[in-house]
């Protein structure tokens, strides 16, 4: 009998799987064995014998010496580094469940940038301390990325912004955005907003650890990053912000997480984090069962 | 113990999904490496990251003893 192994370690009860999720997978697998991990430094011998694991992320290096493993279904959009150097076949994701979810925290985060909300106190009158706010519709919106959570993101600030642009390796232009690749800096040109939405892989990490990135953007740009942390390389970050105090960085994700209380980017007045929430929502697990299901009957296993 | 830093810098640079919260270069060596933000599955990672780099086989039960920084700059050492 084939081994499923469900990883299902969070200590936070919005991410551990619910019943019907469980339910949904022991019915599908029926002719299976299911065991579930839900603590790695406890149960990593799951992994080791497993023909197919379902589950959050974790690294690839722990299902090393497995000889049996014939997929890995993550419930999450991006793929961990470690994994990508992989078979593609091997790998599966939810790609679209969290992706309405995250393109509206983009979007929120844009528009609390070009509000200037994070150079003043949210609940305080200040005189001294207003931000003046851009109007959305005189902006002009970059997108790095044009996956799928990159064209929600477009679609929802096209009624908003004066251009949307994006930054990709894809040739398929939507009517509503102009393309641009990833070594033309006129997409930097008069930028007011980036919202960065792309994959973490070789390619885009090594973009953003070049310090040459910093020079294409001008001296109030408005950065949110909702793709990864370890994109930026944070000391050339805050070498950025604070000799560019008008520019502001937003950002849902940082490297490490949970961040720091006393962490550098937490001292910049440009700078706001929320705490790695976009992918938060009511409606969740029923969209992962969906979604599950679907890719499950897709792939007959 | 600061040579052993330095090649253990080197080694966290080559392993894909480990994020530290400080380098190890800048950390005491009794920093527990909950501390460094390491924890059971970084512990793992970690583990095959140094046995690849050293091209060696053991076996990874090790790292579930490790602590601190140290207990890991002593493994590098004892390879």
């Amino acid at each position: 009998m084939k081994k499923l192994t469900i990883v299902n370690p969070s200590d936070q009860d919005f991410w551990k799987m619910p019943e019907s999720y469980l339910n949904m997978i022991r019915k599908e697998f029926a002719h299976w064995e299911i065991r579930e991990l839900k603590k790695f430094e406890l149960e990593l011998s799951l992994l080791k014998d497993a023909h197919a694991i379902i589950g959050l992320p974790f690294p690839a290096n722990l299902i090393r010496g497995n000889p049996h493993l014939e997929w890995v279904h993550f419930l999450t959009a991006q793929i961990p580094l470690s994994w990508q150097k992989m078979s593609k076949k091997y790998i599966i994701s939810n790609t679209k469940v969290s992706r309405d979810s995250v393109a509206e925290h983009a979007l929120y985060l844009a528009l609390k940038g070009i509000r200037k909300e994070t150079f003043y106190h949210s609940r305080s009158w200040d005189k001294d301390n207003f931000g003046i706010s851009k109007l959305a519709s005189e902006s002009t919106l970059g997108i790095i990325g044009f996956g799928n959570i990159g064209t929600k993101i477009s679609e929802l600030a096209q009624p908003l912004f004066k251009e949307i642009r994006f930054l990709t390796n894809r040739k398929d232009s939507p009517a509503h955005a102009t393309l641009y690749s990833y070594d033309d800096k006129s997409f930097f040109k008069d930028l007011d907003v980036v919202i960065i939405a792309t994959d973490h892989n070789e390619q885009t990490e090594s973009f953003f650890n070049d310090p040459g990135f910093y020079q294409n953007l001008n001296e109030e740009i408005i950065i949110v990053n909702i793709s990864r942390g370890e994109l930026f390389i944070e000391k050339d970050l805050i070498s950025f912000l604070t000799t560019n105090p008008k520019a502001t960085y937003l950002a849902d994700v940082t490297s490490p997480e949970p961040y720091p209380e006393d962490g550098e980017l937490l001292t910049l007045s440009n700078v706001y984090l929320s705490p790695h929430v976009g992918g938060r929502f009511e409606s969740i697990w029923p969209k992962h069962e969906k979604e599950t299901l679907d890719i499950i009957k897709e792939r007959n296993v | 113990m600061n040579d052993l830093k330095i090649k253990l810098n080197e080694i966290i640079k080559t392993v894909d999904d480990l994020y530290l919260n400080t380098s190890v270069l800048d950390a005491s060596e009794d920093m527990e490496l909950k501390n460094l933000g390491i924890d059971s599955l970084g512990r793992i990672n970690l583990f095959y990251g140094i046995i690849d780099y050293f091209e060696i086989e053991r076996d990874e039960s090790v790292a579930s003893n490790w602590k601190t920084l140290k207990d890991v700059l002593l493994f590098i050492e004892s390879l």
